[in-house]
């Protein structure tokens, strides 16, 4: 009987306690402890705490060690209990990875060894050194619940320099930047997306924190969040010395002077090369063909990463050109300079320009660091014979053709877009530097359509559709032909006329691609039956807008958070219908002539010889706008909207 | 110990699906095949004229015979036509796990010229994938050199599997790219049998070496078009599995599998349950003498007082691993806690008890594969839920699938073949379709039309049957935020303007109740002004949406899950100082076997001078979920005449 007692007794006991042993640090559970706002239910999750503690050794070893503490306020912010631990695979290790939950009642969770999933960072790399452990908390979590996580890893640092977020969208309630130095070492920082920053210094040791960071609201057309987010710039080394070995840089002289040591080398012509460069050019007869035959060979070629020796600098440094060219692919930086050889069979000079693709405003000039960059284009010198859009001039080299080798549908003249007004680091030695990249003209990059339709008295409706589109808009539509098999791309097109015009059958189409001109054209002849509505055998109602734009704006939301990034676009429509016999106007919309700081749409409207001349134009330029004009930025694209739904009315005479 | 092919833990099974698995390797001790001069110079697919490769040949040769491991090789030869072509076979995967050896990797391009250029051994990449406590995937990966349009690419390698098995392999013939020819040559380790599907059915023939082959030739691509059948459904594959040669058919095959079924679910002791159970079950029907009555109070006991573990939003993983399984229905009934077929299995012990013919009902999946008898295999069936009779009628029930209504199964187990397993026998069944009528949205909106041309006012929509389903499942798991999204985004897929609140959610997760919508909605600009008049469209539910179909041509069967029905009735108060101009009805859509129909009704209230919009619709009467391409036109036809009828406008203009 007592033996049972007990038993029972120690089951109880049992049962009231987390399991013995499991504990978790006092750094966690004191973030744990702490009192969150209040903040908008569609916050999952809110940082406690986290901190990134870089320790520079006597040795040259960085040990960094990540703490990370996060409450889970709805069930949506489960998918943020996770520790990760990046490192290189060839250079770097993860000395610990450890995690705890605390769930609401005050139990906790000890993830041990084998909780750590250890994975290739990017599956569609053939080869990457990059690695990531993780510990995956996430079906843990519920709201009220902590998750924390230790990482420490050991690395040899390639530059004395560091870029640190500290928040990546969700609320942080504190964040923390540690670097500790060897004595006799100091640091400087820059703050971006925030006001500066000062330090808290002990020695050589420097702190830099924020507190209380508002969530980033994820809102369509958004910068990027990198470009959101207090962004630390670091700099550090032996006080008194200049660039330390090039792991520290002063200006972007210096990151040019480095950066040409990797790359000069690699441009390598052998006698294959030369013959391909040869052939390729051909049917040249200008300095402009010879630059297009060779990038749209070269930009042809497939694009495959191969990450090695990133420690070392090779992330850096393009392979070979030879070996590319044998090989036949390569990544950004392979492209580039695999052109440059191919230019320099014909005494054409060409520099590699690093660039940061995804946000034309990341790069900020004040901080030289080649870490700001993750792309490659080239820059092609020119002579005054040649001009393109995308031709600048250099103070110190001239005049420059710039490319993207990567981008297999832009051709060489334009630009992709999110390359355009970027800051991209030009590498030529002595002469290189950091440079605003061109941004093409607005005629570079238009859509001209032309409608040519007859309405039937029943209010069917056939004809044409003729679409002419140069630069970007071109690129776009390029990109759609060659993605798509011949027939997605048939039913594409078909779904863009029904989406106008249920039961709208495409007759015939053709398209032809002119590359070389930046520029794609459409013709498409079609049926619509039913397309204007007969009403009462008297009215007959259509919408002279008889196919949208392929892809419509629609800022939903009642509020914004973020700036609003708008994109240059720029359309004209005209359109003529010949209006079915017996028939006269009765209504057409009023003429629209607005203009805003965004951008203008006209329309107008004229009956000729019975027939309807529709016409209209929209632009939006390329722009910035604070989130406090988010409801001009709404109203524009509302009138937008509202303009292509308006209808004539057409009454039996 | 052989252990079936492919068992991989769930969390790493996205690295496989990602691999390409180039195909085709002659053995090592064979060489190259000759290129033809016309697979080199070809310019399109001869197959499937614009496609962006063809493969041109494609052997795959499984070697099962051995006791410990299985051996495959891989020979594929490729021709590319377009830039994604070349994208598509750039690369190279070969992921493989500890007891797998990769061997013989080579890799070749040829020009049309003929100039060819050989994969370097040093361009192979090995490394880790995965590594996750004892589980560690790692693959081989290569870039083909020097590949783009116009060229032919040939790989080859060779796996050897420990402990792997061609038992239940699938054997694919049809891919995202056409097939010239593709062969698989199998060399079984034991009596092996095949099922094809959508291919001819001779399936394997003798070949040399003790294997057997199976070649397909002239195979287009597989296509994604809307409203298709599923996938099994359309490509041509084949099924190979071991099997004694005592079973004779699929009669037989059925027999003796009903026979584990009936071993490993214990049927005999669900289906003649004890003392407590009988209890319990004239406990709950006491009082009442009608059948379906009866199974009403069975169903709503195990709804309502059995926690059902798979839809129990507050465990979490690890809480859900540490439960103990439940041992039969009465150790259900005892926790008082369960899983969908622990559930099923107390309903139908207790549904049993109250001496009604009960039987377990094993299905196929619509969803995966439209079940046939004569596909004899077991992975074609799962347990559905309970069969009681009725009235000298089978009725289904399935307590354990929360969300699933009284009476009905799964549309998924729906209209499809069935087993009906007793503890000595089973007879098969067509299960029922449930008509139109069950799956309804009832939509109701009042609203008021500005001057300015905005629409605003209330909305409340219910949803019953599998509509009510499909909603309660994608918002049972998330938070009240997430739930207010899903339906602005359902509304802003058509109404883009539309500024949605005041939000309720109704009967969530009350599995009997229609799921309900209540919101408030503001539309500026929902109708256009044109000098006098204002032109909007009273079907406020179908405005924006696009139509069903929009290609002229169709490669596949049509299939419907369901079919489905919606009756609405919209007011909308008119602007002061407008009146309707003209206001017709559409012709309502009918066709004679009332597959389908939709019929508008309008009416204008003059003392409150709004406009009564009715709209009812439904689609599938008659059964009719699945249709052929032959009848795709017609079946187009109606759907535009559908959509055009919704589009319908009306003009109200100034006195």
């Amino acid at each position: 009987m007592k033996q049972r007692m007990f038993l029972i007794f120690a089951m109880c006991f049992l049962a009231a306690v987390p399991a013995l042993g499991q504990k978790a640090p006092a750094w966690l559970t004191g973030a744990a402890s702490r009192a969150v706002p209040a903040y908008d239910k569609d916050v999952p999750a809110v940082v406690l705490f986290r901190e990134t503690h870089n320790k520079l050794e006597a040795n040259g070893k960085l040990i960094t060690t990540e703490k990370f503490a996060i409450k889970i306020l709805n069930a949506d912010g489960k998918d943020h209990a996770v520790a990760r631990a990046f490192y290189l695979v060839s250079a770097e290790k993860v000395r610990n990875i450890e995690a705890w939950a605390i769930r609401p009642g005050g139990s906790i969770k000890d993830y041990d060894k084998k909780s750590v999933v250890d994975i290739i960072s990017d599956r569609n790399d053939v080869y990457n050194e990059y690695r990531i452990k993780i510990i995956d908390g996430s079906s843990d979590m519920d709201a009220g619940a902590v998750f924390g996580y230790t990482v420490e890893t050991e690395s040899t640092p390639l530059f004395y320099q560091d870029v640190h977020l500290f928040q990546t969208g969700l609320p942080v309630l504190n964040s923390r930047y540690v670097l500790e130095l060897p004595q006799g070492w100091a640091a400087t920082s820059k703050m971006f997306n925030s006001s500066p920053l000062a330090p808290r210094t002990s020695g050589s040791s420097y702190t830099w924190e924020l507190a209380d960071l508002r969530p980033v609201k994820s809102e369509p057309l958004s910068p990027s969040i990198v470009n959101l987010v207090p962004r630390l710039a670091v700099n550090y080394g032996p006080e008194g010395a200049s660039t330390a070995a090039h792991k520290t840089f002063n200006d972007w002289l210096d990151v040019s002077r480095w950066a040409s040591t990797l790359y000069e080398p690699q441009v390598i012509i052998t006698p294959e090369l030369t013959a391909k460069a040869r052939e390729l050019t051909a049917g040249a007869k200008t300095e402009l063909e010879k630059i297009r035959a060779i990038g749209f060979y070269v930009q042809n070629l497939q694009y495959i990463s191969i990450d090695i020796g990133v420690a070392h600098g090779n992330g850096y440094k393009p392979r070979r050109s030879d070996l590319v060219f044998n090989r036949g692919y390569g990544d950004c930086k392979d492209k580039a300079n695999l052109m440059r050889a191919m230019l320099k069979v014909f005494d054409i000079e060409a520099y590699p320009i690093a660039i940061y693709s995804g946000d034309p405003s990341y790069v900020r000039t004040e901080w030289a660091s080649p870490q700001q960059f993750n792309h490659c284009i080239i820059a092609v010198r020119v002579s005054k014979d040649t001009d393109a859009p995308t031709v600048m001039e250099h103070a110190t080299l001239g005049r420059l053709l710039i490319f993207d080798a990567t981008d297999p549908y832009t051709p060489v003249g334009d630009l992709p877009d999110y390359l355009q007004g970027s800051h991209g680091l030009i590498i030529a030695g002595e002469s290189g530097g950091i440079a605003k990249m061109p941004m093409t003209p607005p005629e570079a990059d238009v859509l001209d359509r032309e409608l040519e339709v007859t309405l039937s008295p029943t209010g069917d409706l056939a004809g044409t559709i003729r679409e002419r589109a140069n630069g970007q808009t071109s690129t776009a539509f390029r990109s759609e032909a060659r993605r798509l098999s011949a027939a997605d791309y048939r039913r594409m097109i078909e779904g863009w006329l029904t989406r106008g015009s249920t039961g709208a059958r495409l007759v015939e189409f053709t398209s032809a691609d002119r590359h070389a001109d930046a520029a794609y054209d459409l013709d498409v002849e079609f049926a619509a039956p039913r397309y204007g509505q007969l009403m009462q055998n008297r009215l007959l109602i259509f919408k002279p807008v008889v196919v949208g734009r392929r892809q419509s704006l629609s800022l939903t939301e009642q509020t914004r958070s973020n700036p609003i990034e708008l994109e240059s676009l720029w359309m004209r429509e005209s359109a003529k219908i010949t209006l079915p016999a017996g028939f006269a106007i009765d209504e057409m919309p009023d003429p629209i002539d607005f203009e805003s700081e965004f951008g203008a749409y006209r329309s107008s409207y004229e009956v000729k010889e019975n027939k309807l001349h529709f016409t209209r134009s929209f632009r939006i330029k390329r722009s910035l706008v604070g989130p406090e004009k988010y409801n001009d930025v709404r109203g524009f694209f509302k009138k937008i909207l509202d303009a292509e739904q308006s209808s004539v009315v057409l009454i039996r005479k | 110990m052989r252990r079936n092919f492919g068992s991989l833990p769930l969390h790493v099974c996205f690295v496989l699906a990602v691999s390409f698995l180039a195909a085709g390797t002659a053995t090592a001790q064979r060489d190259w095949q000759p290129v033809s001069p016309q697979e080199l110079s070809m310019k399109t697919s001869a197959v499937e004229p614009g496609a962006d490769a063809e493969i041109l040949n494609w052997d795959v040769r499984i070697d099962d015979s051995g006791a410990e491991r299985m051996v495959r090789e891989n020979y594929v030869r490729v021709k590319i036509f377009t830039e994604k072509g070349q994208e598509k076979y750039s690369k190279v995967d070969i992921p493989y796990r500890k007891g797998t050896k990769i061997r013989n990797i080579r890799a070749r391009v040829i020009k049309p010229d003929g100039t060819i250029t050989e994969l370097e051994k040093s361009d192979v990449f090995d490394q880790e994938i995965v590594r996750a406590d004892k589980i560690k995937v790692r693959a081989k990966s290569f870039a083909v050199p020097g590949i783009e349009p116009g060229v032919v690419v040939e790989y080859r390698f060779q796996e050897e599997i420990a402990g792997a098995s061609a038992n239940n392999m699938r054997m694919e013939f049809q891919q995202d790219v056409p097939v010239k020819r593709k062969s698989y040559f199998f060399k079984p380790y034991a009596d092996a049998r095949v099922l094809t599907f959508n291919m001819p059915d001779k399936g394997f023939e003798k070949d040399k070496g003790g294997f057997y082959r199976a070649t397909m030739e002239n195979v287009k691509s597989v296509k994604i078009e809307p409203q298709m059948p599923p996938i099994d459904e359309i490509q041509s594959w084949l099924l190979v599995y071991y099997a004694s040669r005592q079973i004779k058919d699929s009669g037989d095959f059925w027999s003796r599998y009903g026979g584990y079924i009936v071993a490993e679910y214990d049927v005999k002791k669900t289906l003649k349950p004890g003392k407590d159970i009988t209890l319990k079950a004239q406990e709950l029907i006491a009082g009442v003498t009608d059948p379906m009555e009866q199974m009403r109070r069975l169903f709503d006991f195990c709804k309502a007082e059995i926690k059902n573990l798979d839809y129990d939003t507050a465990l979490t993983e690890e809480e859900k691993d540490d439960l103990k399984p439940s041992k039969s229905p009465l150790d259900t009934l005892r926790k008082k806690q369960g899983t969908t077929a622990d559930i099923n299995e107390l309903f139908g012990s207790l549904a049993a008890a109250t001496g009604l013919e009960t039987r377990y009902a094993f299905s196929g999946d619509r969803s995966e594969k439209f079940f046939s008898i004569r596909a004899a295999h077991q992975s074609f069936i799962h347990f559905a839920g309970i069969a009681v009779k009725i009235n000298n009628r089978w009725t289904y029930f399935s307590p354990g699938d929360y969300f699933v209504p009284f009476g009905m199964l799964d549309w998924r187990e729906q209209d499809t073949t069935a087993l009906l397993l007793g503890w000595k026998d089973y007879i098969t069944v067509e299960t029922p379709l449930s008509g139109p009528a069950a799956s309804k949205a009832t939509r109701r909106g009042n609203f008021k039309l500005s001057e300015d041309g905005t629409l605003e006012g209330d909305v409340e929509i219910a949803y019953t049957g599998h509509l009510s389903t499909r909603h309660k499942v994608d918002n049972y798991r998330e938070t009240e935020n997430k739930r207010e999204e899903i339906l602005k985004e359902l509304v802003k897929a058509n109404l883009s303007t539309a500024e949605i609140s005041d939000i309720s959610i109704l009967n969530l997760n009350d599995p009997e109740k229609p799921f309900t919508y209540k919101y408030k909605i503001k539309v500026p600009g929902y109708a256009t002004k044109v000098g006098r008049r204002m032109l909007f469209q009273p079907g406020v539910f179908e405005r924006g949406s696009s139509p069903v179909f929009s290609s002229e041509t169709r490669n596949y069967q049509v299939f419907f899950h369901y079919p489905w029905s919606h009756d609405d009735e919209i007011r909308i108060a008119l602007p002061a100082g407008f009146d309707l101009d003209g206001a017709e009805r559409p012709s309502p859509v009918k066709d004679a076997a009332n597959v389908g129909s939709l019929d508008i009704t309008m009416g204008f209230d003059g003392a409150s001078r709004t406009l009564i919009y009715n709209r009812k619709f439904h689609f599938g009467g008659g059964g009719n979920t699945l249709f052929t391409v032959q009848v795709y036109p017609a079946l187009k036809g109606m759907f535009d005449r559908f959509h055009e009828v919704d589009s319908h406008q009306l003009a109200i203009a100034t006195k």
